[in-house]
């Protein structure tokens, strides 16, 4: 039912203003030293990180289910894992399995 | 082109090749549950190659969002990568060959590991097999989970938590490689206040907006402290 052609212009959409994220800063971006630019690129990934952490978890149930207790232990295991290993790839993998673990087993 | 080039990038994209096949077959699989065909996924994984938005697309085909509504929302989810262009821009100056593919495949994962200064000699052929692997490693995975997803041999309920493990583990390394952590509390605190008065279905623009807007109000006080 959603696999017309609303749809393709859709994803068209989505790789349209991919492409011209990823390409703006090449293209406009002059003198790609200066202090304000530097800045925003330090500042701006962990804010935006953590505002992407609460629109994954904005629609968990909090208490005491399979699913929150399983997203609790899993960010615990990446925070972890994160601190001891400092390999994000593995940290997502095992964050992953404990939560998919958690969730089948319970 | 260096047969030792293509297997130093071979072998630092492991990682990236054992985490975007989970991720991608998890978005997939997630496509094929919600009814949408293997050739949809495909030119998603293609020419999108964004995981993030992926995953959001999938709710915005759900919904058949309007234009105006794609076009915010991708801009809001993808934002970031304004910025890791913008570093990326000196780097890159003497990237000749593959230059536009190169750009177009700048994802968290390939920047993260082409952002430290030592690259190989042969720099632009390295950066132009890292970007190809990591992009063919996304599409394998994401045409696996559409195909093959429901025959894999373990119970795959749970793996969109990938998403949310991939944002986290970033955040995790974000807070752990800077001293100062005004910047990660300013984004939980503006999405929780945003979630509060915009509800959770429409607070990730103006949050993105409010973010943006007190950071700079508070840049001079911030810039001194915050370190690469």
């Amino acid at each position: 039912m959603n696999n017309g052609i609303y749809s393709y212009v859709l994803i068209l959409l989505m790789s349209v203003v991919t492409i011209a994220l990823r390409f703006s800063p090449f293209v406009l971006i002059k003198n790609t030293d200066s202090k304000i630019i530097r800045y925003y690129g330090n500042i701006l990934p962990g804010a935006i990180m953590a505002m992407l952490v609460v629109f994954c978890l904005k629609d968990t149930a909090i208490g005491m289910n399979t699913d929150s207790i399983g997203k609790l232990v899993a960010l615990v295991v990446i925070t972890v894992m994160q601190y001891w290993k400092d390999d994000s790839i593995l940290s997502i993998i095992s964050g992953t399995i404990t939560y998919m673990l958690i969730i089948n087993i319970f | 082109m260096k047969n030792s080039t293509f297997s130093t990038a071979l072998k630092a994209t492991i990682p990236v090749m054992a985490g975007y096949i989970i991720l991608g077959t998890g978005f997939g699989l997630s496509m094929k549950n919600n009814g949408y065909s293997i050739l949809m996924i495909f030119l998603m994984s293609a020419f999108i190659y964004a995981g993030s938005l992926q995953y959001v697309g999938i709710n915005l085909l759900n919904m058949q969002a309007s234009i105006i509504n794609t076009i915010v929302t991708s801009f809001a989810v993808n934002a970031r990568h304004l910025f890791y262009g913008l570093s990326m821009a000196n780097r890159y100056s003497d990237i000749k060959k593959h230059r536009n593919y190169i750009i177009f495949t700048l994802t968290d994962e390939t920047y993260s590991l082409l952002c430290d200064g030592k690259l190989p000699e042969d720099k632009n052929n390295y950066v132009f097999l890292v970007s190809l692997l990591n992009h063919l490693y996304w599409i394998t995975g994401s045409l696996l989970g559409g195909i093959i997803g429901e025959l894999l041999p373990f119970n795959l309920a749970g793996i969109d938590f990938s998403m949310t493990a991939l944002f986290y583990a970033t955040l995790v390394a974000q807070w752990k490689n800077n001293k100062n952590h005004t910047n990660v509390i300013t984004g939980l605190l503006v999405s929780i206040v945003s979630i509060i008065i915009f509800g959770k279905d429409n607070f990730l623009i103006p949050a993105m907006i409010l973010i943006f807007i007190v950071l700079t109000v508070f840049k001079d006080r911030l810039e001194g402290e915050h370190n690469e």
